[in-house]
């Protein structure tokens, strides 16, 4: 494996939307950064994407949320909605599954926001980088974007 | 080694995972978690998720090092 000093990895959002601080996110879990560091996307479209190229290592039982490992290492966990565990897999819809490849962009999950509001669990998506000790600094781009559109520029040790 | 029953009705999802995950991460010695056959390292969560550990579930919480029962009792 090669070693590149300060190489700067650029994690594509998930969704188009609007990227905010996980300060954000109303669950301490990741406001607190207890699994990690990164941001969150309030989501305005239904396909959620792969950040990154890598492998799909997990997509939980209820397909409210999936993990990937991308190709440079970085263990990215993609969290649809809050509580949205609750919905016991309604509302979602995979598209992909375990063990596959995947490059940024392309859609992993696909979620009905209207259902994810009816049953009133908040839609904001937080995107955390799992394995924080392998990053030397990470810098997010808030804002409105597209899906794929920059929204971390991470540098690992 | 500590034998725990999962009440949580979703199962060990994010959140109680995620507080697992950093309990462990806390102890300079090595955390593991079973259910059945599977074995995972406490402090990776994405390992502690993969266990899929569901309401009803028993999980044994085994840590070797000092003060090994007190981080057994504390996850």
């Amino acid at each position: 494996m090669l070693h590149l000093f300060n190489k700067q990895i650029l994690i594509g959002s998930p969704v188009n939307g609007k990227v905010v601080d996980l300060n954000e996110v109303n669950d301490p879990v990741f406001s607190g950064r207890t699994l990690g560091d990164g941001c969150a996307v309030i989501p305005q479209g239904n396909r959620i994407c792969s950040p990154c190229n890598g492998k799909i290592v997990q997509i939980i039982d209820t397909n409210h949320a999936f993990c990937i490992l991308s190709d440079d290492g970085l263990e990215i966990l993609v969290h649809i909605g809050l509580d949205t565990v609750k919905l016991k897999g309604t509302g979602f819809k995979r598209l992909k599954e375990e063990g596959m490849p995947v490059k940024m962009g392309e859609p992993v999950m696909e979620v009905d926001l209207s259902y994810l509001r009816e049953q009133k669990k908040e839609i904001i998506t937080p995107i955390v980088i799992t394995n924080m000790e392998k990053v030397s600094s990470l810098k997010i781009a808030k804002g409105t974007t597209d899906s794929s559109g920059i929204i971390m520029k991470v540098k690992l040790k | 080694m500590i034998r725990v029953k999962i009440t949580d009705r979703n199962g060990l999802h994010a959140r109680p995972a995620g507080l697992v995950t950093s309990i462990a991460q806390a102890y300079p010695g090595e955390v593991f978690l079973e259910k059945g056959h599977e074995r995972c390292n406490a402090k990776n969560i994405f390992a502690v998720m993969a266990l899929e550990a569901e309401c009803g579930d028993f999980v044994n919480v085994t840590a070797c090092g000092q003060d090994s029962e007190k981080i057994e009792k504390e996850i």
